[in-house]
């Protein structure tokens, strides 16, 4: 019975005791009314518990549900072995990859400061430096199935959030909704932060022509800074403008005239007039220091066995060392 | 006994650079007749084709590993007696195991280098 209903039997004894005269009513009378109203309001009762009953035990039951759903995503996982093992990966990845390219430059120094004098010894120092850097090489190999797992961990939290989502009943207007609501209210980021997107894919981000034209810098007439603005290229062109494809056309009140080849010269590594001369002297230190380290090589060269070591161990966990294996092979 | 150096040898990896880098390690080594595989499968055809003095193979690789296609080489009776060695990142104990016991001549943990190739030709192929 719903309350618009008790109500209303309510109000029709009343009204019927009122339309009696009160003074003549007899106990029989108002105990048969009492009796009405009691067995009026019990119904009203019973069905109010069991309603209230119906929805805590619907409401025990979902959360039940979830709670087990929940578990079965394991985020226990996630969080103590898959993420963290994935922040180890990308360490990993950029420790590799800074050591292969120190390697890389350290073989290309060794080349460029060995003796021409003696074309054997010459022939021999090359062939050492090339062969490091082969090996060193390796590190796309090794970052690569690096990256390919933590890719695979990503993919895994992707699915899991979906299934979370999914079982939590969120709809697409709800995502809609919260959509909206964010961009009504944007986080305030700071302006330097929003200008770092790292760097661009392929096909993102603007090239080196483009900034030029962005620069208001015309095409450079001299020949030679033409190989000076490719090389430049790939470092200026795509990453941190990524975020400024929608290349408004050049200001149409420039302040004041610029030359464009000043403005090429600016973006030319040697640009710093004063940096010169300090140049110059690095670059007499660094001959000097690339000799003592070709005769340095030259040493090594008789004792592969340390290199050997340092370059395989892996002794984190199960994982074993080169030694370990060659033991294992006798 | 010196090795031929010109024996064939397939190396298998699912990496172009990889195999790249394998290819002038054993050059400079003085091995000039090498192919290439990229997985499992295709070595498997290659090597059925050719006979190879030597297989230098990865493990991780799709759709056959370095490790199926190391048990098929076993199970095959013209190729069962082929060197094989397995250079590879995985460098747990359980693989290590698992490929001898599939019957590996020998296993490198990569990253290597030339000096480490070299001993291993040398222990499983022989001086040179």
């Amino acid at each position: 019975m719903s309350s618009e209903a008790l109500s209303g039997q309510i109000g029709m004894l009343v009204d019927n005791l009122r339309k009696q005269k009160s003074a003549n009513l007899s106990l029989t009378e108002v105990a048969s009314v009492t009796e009405v109203l009691i067995a009026t309001t019990q119904m009203f009762f019973k069905t109010i518990d069991t309603s209230i009953y119906n929805e805590f035990r619907s409401l025990s039951d979902y959360i039940t549900n979830a709670r087990k759903e929940i578990a079965s995503l394991q985020p226990g996982d996630l969080e103590s072995e898959r993420i963290p093992r994935a922040g180890l990966e990308l360490d990993a990845i950029v420790q590799q990859t800074e050591e292969a390219t120190n390697t890389i430059m350290n073989a290309a120094e060794d080349i460029m400061a060995a003796d021409t004098s003696d074309p054997d010894a010459y022939q021999a120092a090359v062939n050492d430096a090339v062969m490091l850097i082969f090996e060193a090489c390796s590190f796309q190999d090794i970052t690569g199935q690096r990256i390919t797992k933590v890719v695979e961990t990503l993919s895994h939290i992707e699915q899991r959030v979906m299934e979370l989502r999914n079982l939590l009943g969120v709809t697409e207007e709800d995502i809609e909704e919260a959509k909206a609501e964010a961009d009504a209210n944007p986080v305030e980021i700071d302006e330097d932060q929003a200008l770092l997107s790292g760097p661009a894919l392929e096909g993102e981000g603007i090239d080196q022509t483009e900034v030029d034209a962005l620069m208001g810098v015309k095409k450079a007439p001299n020949p030679e800074a033409a190989p000076v603005e490719k090389a430049a290229a790939p470092v200026a062109s795509q990453k941190p403008v990524a975020k400024a494809k929608p290349a408004p056309p050049p200001a149409p009140e420039p302040p004041k005239p610029v030359d464009p080849k000043q403005l090429d010269n600016m973006f030319e590594e040697d640009f710093d007039p004063v940096a010169d001369v300090a140049a110059e002297e690095k670059a007499k230190a660094e001959e000097k220091a690339k000799k003592e380290k070709a005769a340095a090589a030259a040493a090594k060269e008789k004792a592969p066995a340390p290199k050997e070591e340092k370059n395989v161990e892996m002794p984190e966990g199960e994982e074993v060392s080169q030694d370990d294996i060659d033991a294992l092979f006798g | 006994m010196a090795v031929d150096l010109d024996m064939p040898i397939l190396i298998v990896d699912d990496y172009k650079t990889m195999l790249r880098i394998v290819r002038n390690l054993l050059k400079q080594l003085g091995f000039n007749n090498v192919d290439e595989a990229t997985d499992g499968a295709q070595a498997l055809e290659k090597s059925r084709a050719r006979q190879y003095g030597l297989i230098i193979s990865d493990w991780n690789m799709e759709p056959m590993t370095g490790y199926e296609f190391l048990k098929e080489v076993r199970a095959d009776n013209q190729l069962k007696d082929t060197p094989f060695i397995m250079v590879t990142a995985e460098s747990k104990t359980d693989n290590v195991i698992a490929a001898k016991k599939a019957g590996v001549n020998n296993y490198i943990v990569k990253p290597f280098n030339a000096a480490t190739l070299k001993t291993k030709l040398v222990a499983v192929v022989g001086d040179f």
